[in-house]
């Protein structure tokens, strides 16, 4: 018989060509951050990345856990972050706590990376709005403009990624490692 | 130009698959089974197989090849930088495969490394396989990179390091003991929706460079995604990858090396084979056999066996390669 053999461009096992559909495996697990806010992944103690064009982005670890006080003092220097027009840089100065709570919500829209796809493939905003990306994949990814208006580097699992749109459009993205994940942003 | 199928001696997972589809447990098997020690020996474009045992009591003598004969090993998806649990300790298993490479007779007369040295390109990361590799027995590595390699700067860090003496986008091609290698770019050019492509500018190389040859002349073509359509749902495929096939067809003996998909795939079309090859990081599933490619977490005690290198071997005036697959455990 034949086993593990090509099979046009089919895999090689025989065994598993015959079987269709496919049995999924268990699902992987997901990255560390999972159902974690996105506000906690601007603690200070983090690495932050340079990024091209005044996005940002974000490493999860370990000690991210354990800094529960400073990611919550962080939480609202991003809500302040995505209220404030123009590109997201670490060179921003903090405004009072206050004023950034009543925006976070209406201008903090997230795309999640689960199973090699952006999720929702596409969200509308208006213009100013900030978009975060979340990393929830067992996988590295990128977000990176089809246009080369941004591109953030490799994002590992719990990595979260950030950027401004300014200006009315539609603007198409993917993942620079996995091509075949797409995504767009309209902006309205 | 026809299919011919690989056709495996023997196996060990059962003739059908269990009612309701394959399991885990059986797509595990397969990949267990690709990892164990099989020679096959390219002669005329045909293969034929031998297990390691029998590819040994043919050599010569050990460690004494004839002369002309060589060897060389294939090293692929190193992925330093890689911290998941598909894999805790990359730079672990890559001392065992150096281990491995270190313990062959004849020792390999170069190393080609088909791509994905480091995961994210993180500073230092090269720095850190070029020291690792240092404790390789043999004359010199060759390398081709991954997409994990360029997609940070379009290849320039890659190309500073790897890409003296070598053409375009790191394109290369050297002869040794009458074989010509060849060394293909497939990974720079990704677009949305796109999948591994070489470009007209590396294809008119590349029918350049195959011009001068004989017929006869045995080919070795080594690039990081495969040249052919392993699984295009999962980008696993190089879009233009047919044309460089078509600049090939002429010759009697073309090896074509591939990584990228992390697990060992072979196919025989006319007189070209195709062969995939384990990571030393981490495996990835089978085709299809997941919703998504990506790192694969096996059991802690199978993880070595999906992962491995390729020891192949040349024997002169039979222009017949040997590829031996050598998991780790």
């Amino acid at each position: 018989m034949r086993l593990c053999l090509a099979q046009g461009s089919r895999p090689l096992c025989d065994a598993l060509a015959r079987v269709s559909p496919w049995t999924p495996l268990p699902p992987r697990r997901r990255g560390r951050a999972a159902g974690r806010p996105s506000t906690l992944t601007l603690g200070p103690g983090h690495p932050r990345r340079a990024c091209p064009h005044g996005a940002t982005v974000h490493g999860a670890g370990r000690r991210q856990r354990r800094r529960w006080g400073a990611a919550l003092a962080a939480g609202v220097l991003l809500t302040w972050l995505v209220s404030v027009p123009g590109p997201i840089t670490a060179q921003d100065t903090p405004p009072p706590p206050e004023a950034a709570a009543t925006t976070a919500a209406a201008t903090a829209p997230q795309v999640t990376v689960a199973q090699a796809m952006f999720g929702p493939a596409t969200v509308t905003i208006r213009a100013g709005t900030t978009v975060t990306w979340v990393n929830n994949d067992g996988d590295l990814h990128t977000v990176t403009s089809s246009q080369g208006l941004f591109a953030s580097p490799g994002l590992d699992p719990g990595d979260t990624f950030a950027y401004r749109f300014s200006a009315a459009g539609t603007y198409p993205y993917f993942c620079a490692l996995h091509p075949h994940m797409k995504g767009t942003i309209v902006v309205q | 130009m026809t299919d011919d199928t690989i056709r495996a001696p023997h196996d060990h997972i059962h003739d059908e698959p269990p009612a309701g589809g394959l399991t885990r447990r059986h797509a595990l098997a397969c990949m267990a089974w690709a990892g164990t020690g099989l020679v096959w020996t390219l002669a005329g474009g045909l293969l034929s197989s031998q297990t390691l045992g029998q590819a040994a009591a043919a050599q010569p003598a050990a460690g004494q090849p004839a002369r002309g004969d060589f060897a060389f090993v294939q090293i692929s998806d190193t992925h330093i930088g890689f911290k998941g649990e598909a894999n805790p300790d990359v730079i672990a298993t890559l001392h065992l495969a150096i281990a491995k490479i270190n313990a062959l007779q004849p020792a390999p007369a170069f190393l080609l490394h088909t791509g994905d040295l480091t995961h994210s390109q993180k500073a230092g990361s090269f720095d850190t396989l070029a020291e690792i590799l240092k404790s390789v027995n043999t004359s010199q590595v060759f390398y081709v990179p991954g997409e994990h390699d360029v997609f940070l700067d379009g290849g320039t860090e890659f190309l500073t390091r790897y890409g003296h003496g070598t053409t375009g986008n790191g394109w290369q091609s050297f002869d040794y003991q009458g074989v010509h290698f060849i060394g293909l770019v497939n990974v720079l050019n990704f677009k949305a929706a796109g999948l591994g492509s070489l470009g007209p500018d590396q294809l008119g190389w590349l029918k350049n460079d195959v011009a001068r040859l004989s017929s006869s002349t045995p080919l070795v073509v080594f690039t990081h995604i495969p040249l052919w359509a392993v699984y295009p749902t999962w980008g696993w495929v190089t879009e233009d990858g047919e044309q460089a096939l078509g600049l090939l067809k002429r010759f009697g003996s073309v090896t074509v090396l591939n990584g990228h998909i992390h697990q060992i795939l072979q196919k025989v079309e006319g007189q070209i084979t195709f062969h995939t090859a384990m990571s030393t990081a981490f495996p990835q599933p089978a085709p299809g056999a997941a919703s998504s490619p990506g790192p694969l977490k096996v059991p802690a005690e199978q993880l070595h066996q999906v992962l491995g290198i390729r020891d192949v071997r040349y024997v002169q005036g039979q222009h017949a390669l040997a590829l031996i697959e050598a998991p780790l455990g």
